[in-house]
């Protein structure tokens, strides 16, 4: 049977706890309130005893309990003051700490997004020139190899889909992994065109030939969204909506045939 | 007022801080497949100089500037053949997206009837965001569709108009 030596923990050591600590604090206390006498002492006043006196026969006065009430009072304000500051410097380097986290997951959010973005223009851009690329093989004679450079250019075509494809889900996952820190009207609009664009698939015509439907849809609703993106500053954390083009000029009159540029 | 950039005053001096815009297509548009099809849009009215504040591209009204928006159409409905009631379906479509409630159905019995479907509807849309609208019928064997129609010493009935008109 195993014998258990019990030590007795030095006083110094209870001291440190803070929960004897308070224990004798809130004694003392409760005692000095009810049971004056206890505390201060038994003995019979003196009439010799002075108002600050305080010995065998002299009682505290209640002048000298007053301020020892007073000084009890002042030293626990300064503790609680301090046990309170050092709390609040906590909580204030946790709240910072939080903060410059959200920022920065702003920041990489915003930066991030700006970027796939001007590789999803230019991925679209790509993708239709490969539509062109396609669509010039088609009334090619037998002699020229039409079969193989349609093979050819419909591969690259279908990778430039994907790689499209890629782009938009990383977009969404940015979304997702950061839409607790960005505007959620941004959210929307990045959501919108995400939808739009993941329906948009390259079709074929009943000529044989290759079409990017609405690709200037696409280029326009990107652009604008890429406008917003480049707003965003990193003192404000917030991006600025503007409409800087004039009113009367439309942005589908300047669309460059990129089936003659391919044929130049 | 603070005097705004050069670039958002039209030509006559007028300053447009709400959107609008006023779009049709004078062009009859019957459905040809069940699936549905987006209505295409030619024409878009120029209010005061030339100022458009919505783009269009066929059958995409594109918004250019962020707000909450109130959309009317009117589509002109009407069919070639055959005397058994038939519906058609309108929507409205967003990024490609089907706007819930933004239905309406007409049935058309008679070659000879002409009906004006209203549709109407309240949208939050963002700059960039696309607008469509899409109808599908019960049938493609009859010639459904909207429908443009040129009477004699008249302007042209147009197949469709819509109205978007920026609220806030």
């Amino acid at each position: 049977m195993a014998v258990y030596r019990l030590t007795l923990m030095p006083v110094w050591e209870l001291c440190k706890k803070p929960s004897i600590v308070a224990a004798v604090i809130v004694a003392g206390l409760a005692s000095g309130t009810f049971f004056p006498d206890l505390v201060s002492g038994s003995a019979p006043d003196d009439p010799a005893c002075g108002r600050f006196d305080y010995n065998r026969h002299c009682d505290l006065s209640p002048t000298l309990f007053l301020i020892v009430d007073l000084v009890i009072g002042v030293l626990l304000a300064i503790l609680f003051h301090y046990l309170s500051n050092r709390n609040q410097k906590r909580l204030d380097q946790i709240i910072a700490s939080q903060e410059a986290l959200r920022n920065r997951r702003t920041d990489y959010a915003a930066q991030h997004l700006k970027q796939l973005f001007q590789l999803t223009l230019f991925t679209m851009s790509v993708t239709k020139r490969s539509v062109s690329h396609y669509n010039l093989t088609v009334g090619l004679k037998d002699d020229e190899k039409p079969t193989w450079m349609q093979s050819v250019t419909l591969s690259e075509l279908r990778r430039d889909e994907a790689k499209l494809g890629r782009v938009l889900q990383s977009v969404r996952s940015i979304l997702t992994a950061a839409n607790d820190v960005l505007d959620p009207e941004l959210v929307n609009r990045v959501d919108g065109v995400c939808n739009y664009l993941g329906e948009i698939s390259v079709e074929q015509q009943a000529d044989g030939t290759m079409e990017f439907p609405k690709y200037e849809v696409c280029r326009i609703k990107v652009r604008y969204l890429i406008e917003l993106l480049q707003t965003y500053s990193r003192e404000t954390r917030s991006f600025k909506d503007t409409v800087e083009e004039p009113y009367n000029t439309s942005p589908f009159d300047t669309a460059t045939d990129l089936t003659e540029e391919v044929k130049q | 007022m603070a005097l705004r950039d050069d670039n958002e005053r039209n030509l006559g001096g007028r300053d447009y801080k709400k959107a609008f815009g006023q779009f049709s297509s004078n062009q009859t548009q019957r459905i040809t497949t069940l699936k549905p099809v987006e209505v295409l849009l030619d024409a878009q009215a120029d209010a005061g100089g030339g100022v458009h504040t919505i783009d269009f591209n066929k059958g995409d009204i594109i918004i250019k500037q962020s707000g909450m928006y109130l959309i009317i159409a009117g589509p002109q409905l009407g069919k070639v053949r055959g005397a058994t009631p038939r519906w058609i379906d309108l929507w409205l479509r967003v990024n490609n997206i089907d706007v819930p409630n933004s239905n309406i159905r007409a049935v058309i019995i008679d070659p000879q009837e002409k009906t004006v479907g209203i549709m109407n509807s309240v949208l939050p849309l963002n700059r960039g965001d696309t607008l469509n609208i899409v109808m599908a019928a019960e049938t493609i064997e009859e010639g459904m569709g909207l429908e443009a129609i040129a009477p004699d010493g008249e302007p042209t009935i147009p197949s469709i108009i819509v109205t978007v008109v920026q609220l806030d």
